[in-house]
């Protein structure tokens, strides 16, 4: 895949040496602290720690999350305001949560126009703070607040309070237009389509938009959860029915054009390449399945409520929540180990089902005569086969002829054994799938790590795949001592390549210093006649080279 | 003036459009069968505040109704079990204080029924009254719910719970209360 485009003046990239580096640093867990000097002004110290967005590990992005995340909750507090059961009795508490807000917003603008000149955008002007206030986000940021202020002075009605309240979505527009900004930046050039995959797939092009996007549909998908599990609760559903039907739209509404956009764009991914095949492929895959599963159930239930009662597929709006599996592998390891252990799992399953029917026979066998009324046929003893076997138990069903007893006794020996196998096969399965991928990484991280240095890509991928497989500190630091040898023995064999000798000019003059050396050695070791009667023979030799050689010799 | 090509990547294709041609006609898809949910959501609305409505006015009635002289002598208390019907209030109800209640599914009056059947969809708006009479001490169930019928005597209090029948037919209760 190719890299997406670059700004010209953008930093080169950073390079981490692997020969100085701690694991810890590489996995970002030390020195996480951002390198802020307490040797400055106080108001350059305050802006570095909570909005400067060139130092990394500060504040700022917390910051900036906190208070997307409070506009969120702000507009469901507006939303739920609108709902007379649930707001008349928590009157207080909604006015408790407006004051919060606005104490925090107050603030972060407060904050914002104390350190304006230091904000690169402002300084170079001749009044930074008065070009922050007519700033378009300082606009948005005060329009934000304005209200609550405003109603002290002027009677403002109800509903236009909670219009101007709404501006607070506005703020989201911080977060969202640089985002907007990159996103296109990535993108100049590309089509359409390519644009719609980047921002559903996960590509380079994708940018801090697609992490957005991420974040905005798993937000809809533990939303959506919540209310189906709201809605069970006859207190809640009998308040906020109608809500509830209104929010499960707007989230059906969502999750379709996901789908939908998923559907078009996959073509763009290298494993789904053409129109109808490989749109079928994308839609075959697990994880669409899910997409189609979370919203099929309002589709079909409203279509079909005339003529079949399909209520009962409310329940499936549940499975909305395994569309955040998508963004966690451990659900692909799990897919990768069954289908790999498919025919081992069978095989178990395969026995299981024998041993099943062979007790529920038995059962029948030896109780039907004393039970009649609970092992009245084969098919009906199954239930208590299973029961016994698991090792569950209810008791609701159990043998009372000592034959029976006696036959229940050993089964259930054999099903501890037999029914454990799938678990156990699984467990050993998923523990054997990770330390494989395990070995996988560090062996790329090897490869990685060949020409001494990581960049940010890499150490960003090192970092998630760290994660997402559980290397620890001490592994990585085996790792990195390893490759390390692995250079050491390399330089001493000189198989490092020239060109990478080459750009790390400490290493290059180490170099030149040893081929010289080996020259001199070679001169005093060597016969000199019968190495330029050699040379003169074998025409071998330029007349430069001669005379260099001749230059050495002389000077020893 | 020479007009500047628009670049033949990045302007949406025929394809493209088709795509958003399917994505906004889905929408209104979703739209459309939200709005049929809504739809359905306000009448099981409205048949709850039918629901509500009778039994704000039971509940309020069971406190006057034994007082002497009470306003609807068909709905009075401590009279004669044998006259002294529910039938009888009932008739009252329906000709005066909600003589203007509908069904919102079905725009007429709502019927008094004793339980809702998702399988039959005619009882969707229709109103669940039932009597709850207790059971004996250390029995399973604490009461026994029966549809309260006209013949049903209300000389003495009562203990009755409301429901509604929502959309698919589904009970929705209300309130269970004293009458």
């Amino acid at each position: 895949m190719a890299t997406p485009n670059t700004p010209n003046n953008a930093a080169p990239q950073k390079l981490i040496d692997i020969d100085s580096v701690h694991a810890k640093e590489l996995l970002g867990l030390e020195n996480a602290g951002p390198q802020i000097s307490t040797d400055q002004p106080l108001r350059k110290w305050l802006y570095d720690w909570t909005l400067n967005p060139n130092i990394p590990g500060n504040f700022q992005k917390s910051i900036d999350s906190w208070v997307g995340i409070l506009i969120v909750a702000n507009l469901f507090a507006l939303v739920l305001e609108h709902v007379p059961a649930l707001f008349e009795p928590n009157k207080q508490l909604f006015h408790y949560f407006d004051v919060f807000s606005i104490a925090i917003f107050v603030m972060e603008y407060a904050l914002r126009f104390y350190l304006a000149p230091e904000d690169e955008e402002f300084q170079k002007k001749r009044s930074p703070r008065t070009a922050y206030f007519f700033s378009p986000f300082a606009i948005i940021d005060l329009l934000a607040i304005a209200p609550f202020f405003l109603q002290a002075f002027i009677p403002i009605d109800l509903r236009a309070l909670r219009f101007l309240r709404l501006l607070r979505i506005l703020k989201l527009f911080r977060i969202i237009i640089p985002a907007v900004k990159e996103f296109s930046e990535l993108n100049k050039g590309r089509t359409f389509r390519q644009k719609i995959h980047a921002l559903v797939f996960v590509s380079p092009y994708g940018g801090k938009l697609q992490s957005i996007f991420d974040t905005f549909i798993g937000v809809w998908v533990i939303i959506s959860v919540l209310a189906v599990v709201l809605e069970s609760i006859h207190s809640v559903s009998y308040l906020i029915n109608v809500e509830f039907v209104i929010l499960d739209t707007i989230a059906v509404a969502i999750f379709t054009v996901e789908y939908l956009m998923r559907i078009y764009a996959c073509v763009e991914e290298p494993r789904y390449h053409g129109a109808f095949m490989g749109r079928f492929r994308q839609a075959r895959n697990t994880a669409t399945i899910i997409d189609l599963l979370a919203i099929l159930p309002f589709f079909l239930e409203v279509l079909l409520s005339s003529v079949l009662d399909l209520r009962f597929l409310r329940t499936f709006r549940l499975a909305r929540l395994l569309k955040l599996t998508r963004y966690n592998d451990s659900t692909k390891i799990l897919t990768t180990v069954i289908a790999r252990e498919w025919p081992v799992i069978s095989a178990s399953a395969f026995i299981m089902i024998l041993m099943v029917i062979m007790t529920a026979s038995l059962g029948y066998v030896f109780e039907h005569e004393a039970q009649p009324e609970k092992f009245d046929n084969i098919p009906n003893s199954v239930y208590w086969a299973v029961i016994t076997l698991a090792s569950v138990g209810y008791g609701d069903i159990s043998p009372i002829t000592p034959i029976g007893r006696f036959m229940t006794v050993v089964m259930a020996l054999l099903g501890i054994g037999i029914f454990a196998i799938p678990a156990a096969l699984l467990a050993s399965a998923f523990g054997d799938q990770l330390h494989k991928e395990r070995e996988m990484l560090k062996k790329n991280l090897r490869d990685m790590m060949k020409d001494g240095h990581l960049d940010e890509n890499e150490i960003q991928l090192l970092r998630t795949e760290a994660k997402r497989l559980h290397i620890t500190i001490e592994e990585l630091n085996a790792l990195l001592e390893h490759v390390h040898d692995e250079r050491l023995h390399a330089q001493q064999r000189s198989i490092l390549p020239l060109h990478v000798i080459a750009e790390r000019p400490a290493q290059a003059v180490e170099h030149y210093k040893m081929l010289l050396s080996q020259i001199n050695q070679l001169a005093l070791m060597t016969d000199a006649a019968k190495f330029e009667q050699a040379a003169k023979a074998s025409e071998n030799l330029s007349p430069k080279e001669m005379a260099l050689w001749q230059q050495i010799k002389s000077s020893q | 003036m020479t007009k500047t090509p628009a670049h033949p990547g990045t302007s949406p294709t025929f394809a493209d459009w088709i795509f958003i041609s399917i994505v906004i006609g889905a929408l209104c898809l979703v739209a459309y069968l939200g709005e049929i949910a809504y739809e359905h959501a306000q009448q099981t609305e409205k048949s709850k505040r039918n629901g509500e409505a009778m039994a704000a006015w039971l509940t309020e009635a069971s406190a006057q109704r034994f007082e002497a002289n009470y306003k609807i002598p068909a709905c009075a208390g401590g009279g004669d079990a044998k006259t002294s019907l529910w039938g009888a209030c009932l008739e009252h109800l329906l000709a005066n204080d909600f003589k203007d209640m509908r069904n919102p599914f079905k725009g007429v009056a709502p019927q008094f029924i004793e339980q809702c059947n998702p399988a039959d969809k005619s009882l969707t708006g229709e109103i669940v009254l039932l009597k709850m009479t207790p059971t004996p001490a250390g029995s399973a169930v604490s009461s026994i719910n029966s549809k309260l019928v006209a013949e049903d005597s209300i000389d003495q209090k009562l203990q009755l719970s409301i429901g509604i029948c929502d959309k698919g037919a589904y009970l929705v209760k209300i309130a269970d209360f004293e009458f």
